[in-house]
């Protein structure tokens, strides 16, 4: 009966069916995500908790026991050379006592021989003068090479000082380099272990009988070439499931081709054999 | 809400630009289609209302100028005469100017009086089908904006899963469910709106033809007064 058209009626049904709509979305999916948190799958994300954490720390106790042995032999060291240089000074005292003893004795033997000389031959007079003066002539070129021979002595001495000092130096240097070397090589091994940890995290799919408690330890034998030569599992989780999946994940990588770079040295030190530990630690049971 | 899970919220709220402007376009389609769902329903219902009452009135043998003056007292009163009483009123109006005219023959008249009839029916068929072609366009477009949501979507999702090293469900699923939505949304704003354009066109095609049908039946009343007119005249 009447053109009428009834806007405002319109929008508001419109935005009341809409509101409605979203409502309803909003509060299935409050109940949905509450049933959800319930029914959720017990393994669902992987993860490789602290892997190989035996072998890291015996080698960290190795590094520690080889820095304090270097310390402790230094030491014994610097003792040493203290000692020899206090036994050194001694023993030069003595020579010099000596000498002077020796020197005395030469000089009441000459001034005997002198008298008896004198008194038995006045004829050979000249001859023993000349003989005195050659003897005399020969004291003195001992006292000169005397002398010569302590200022060797001295320089010798002034030498291995100096010697000693240099030493030290480069031991010091040595040790510096030493020990950052053994950083960077703890830091490089935790790289690779991070690389290993990943790679077998990626192929590890827990089965459903997963429970956080359970622990698995395996061991694995690389070759240099990166490749898993062997595996065996060190301790069991006590399900044959979970200790199949751990075995299936390093089996599945198969090869740790990022070891191929690795200095042979630290390979055979540190991953030649490795304890790998796997544990679900995130499961809601 | 819980962090670890996913529900439709979420999704929403952590989709990519492109498909949040997507839902969003598709929401607000979906809002005013129902706006004129729920309009055009509230019209075309009164219009059928006041099509058959006025048929009621029309056919009651009641004196048309008095049925004229019956509608004239109603717009004065601000109420809208309904589209049947539309064409009735132009149509008998026309009539009546050119008879009190003179000088005008029979046919003259008629013709005038039809003239002003069409006019009259082709405004009210026109206020009918008035918001009709959005209710199509709604109904046949959101679908495939929905589409472009979720090819979009998708697309983000197998890109965010190119830079992953390993594929996993979690990775691909919140994509693939988020660009869902988009097609969920475009569907929800398209099927309303396509069986209300289907269910009002058919009811304004029963409407118009009434109309015409009312016309013409209108015409051979009036043409009977032309008729007859001339002879008392005469």
């Amino acid at each position: 009966m009447t053109a009428f058209n009834g806007y405002p009626f319109s929008i508001m049904l419109a935005l009341l069916i809409h509101g409605l709509i979203l409502g309803s979305f909003l509060i299935m999916g409050r109940a949905d995500s509450e049933v959800l948190e319930v029914v959720r799958p017990p393994a669902v994300k992987a993860l490789l908790v602290e892997e190989n954490p035996q072998a890291r720390n015996q080698q960290v106790q190795q590094q520690r026991a080889d820095q304090q042995r270097q310390r402790e032999e230094q030491v014994r060291q610097e003792s040493q050379r203290q000692e020899q240089a206090r036994q050194e000074q001694a023993r030069q005292e003595q020579a010099r006592q000596e000498q002077a003893i020796q020197e005395q004795a030469a000089r009441a033997e000459a001034a005997q021989q002198e008298q008896q000389r004198q008194a038995v031959l006045r004829q050979q007079r000249e001859q023993q003068e000349a003989e005195q003066q050659r003897e005399r002539e020969i004291t003195r070129q001992q006292e000169v090479a005397r002398q010569q021979e302590a200022e060797r002595q001295q320089q010798e001495a002034q030498r291995q000082e100096q010697q000693r000092q240099a030493d030290a130096a480069a031991q010091a240097a040595a040790e510096a380099s030493a020990r950052e070397q053994a950083e960077t090589e703890s830091e490089i091994i935790m790289a690779y272990t991070a690389v290993i940890h990943d790679l077998v995290q990626r192929n590890w799919s827990r089965p459903p009988s997963a429970r956080n408690d359970m622990t698995a330890v395996l061991r694995i034998r690389l070759v240099p070439t990166g490749d898993v030569v062997d595996v065996e599992i060190v301790r069991s989780s006590g399900d044959p499931a979970f200790d199949r999946a751990a075995e299936t994940a390093v089996r599945a990588v198969g090869r740790f081709s990022e070891l191929q770079g690795m200095p042979p040295r630290m390979f055979e030190r540190s991953f030649r054999s490795l304890l790998l530990t796997f544990r679900p630690e995130d499961l809601l049971n | 809400m819980h962090s670890g899970s996913i529900n439709v919220w979420s999704l929403i709220l952590e989709a990519t630009i492109v498909v949040q402007l997507v839902m969003l376009i598709l929401l607000l389609a979906s809002i005013i289609s129902w706006v004129m769902i729920v309009q055009r329903w509230l019209v075309l219902n009164s219009a059928e209302q006041g099509m058959s009452g006025f048929e009621k009135r029309f056919w009651s043998g009641m004196d048309l100028s008095q049925l004229y003056r019956e509608g004239s007292d109603q717009q004065k009163a601000n109420k809208p005469t309904g589209g049947m009483e539309n064409i009735f009123r132009a149509g008998f109006k026309e009539f009546m100017r050119l008879r009190q005219q003179g000088g005008v023959n029979s046919d003259g008249v008629m013709a005038g009086a039809q003239r002003a009839m069409r006019v009259a029916y082709s405004r009210e068929e026109e206020k009918l089908e008035k918001h009709l072609p959005f209710l199509a366009t709604v109904g046949s477009v959101t679908p495939y904006i929905g589409l472009f949501g979720t090819v979009i979507g998708i697309m983000n999702s197998f890109i965010s899963l190119a830079e992953q090293s390993q594929a996993t469900l979690q990775v691909v699923a919140p994509g693939i469910a988020e660009a869902l939505i988009a097609t969920a949304m475009g569907l929800f704003a398209a099927i309303p709106a396509v069986v209300a354009y289907n269910r009002y066109s058919t009811k304004v095609d029963v409407i118009a033809g009434n109309y015409i049908t009312f016309t013409e039946e209108f015409a051979g009343i009036l043409h009977r007064q032309v008729a007859s007119a001339p002879a008392t005249k005469a």
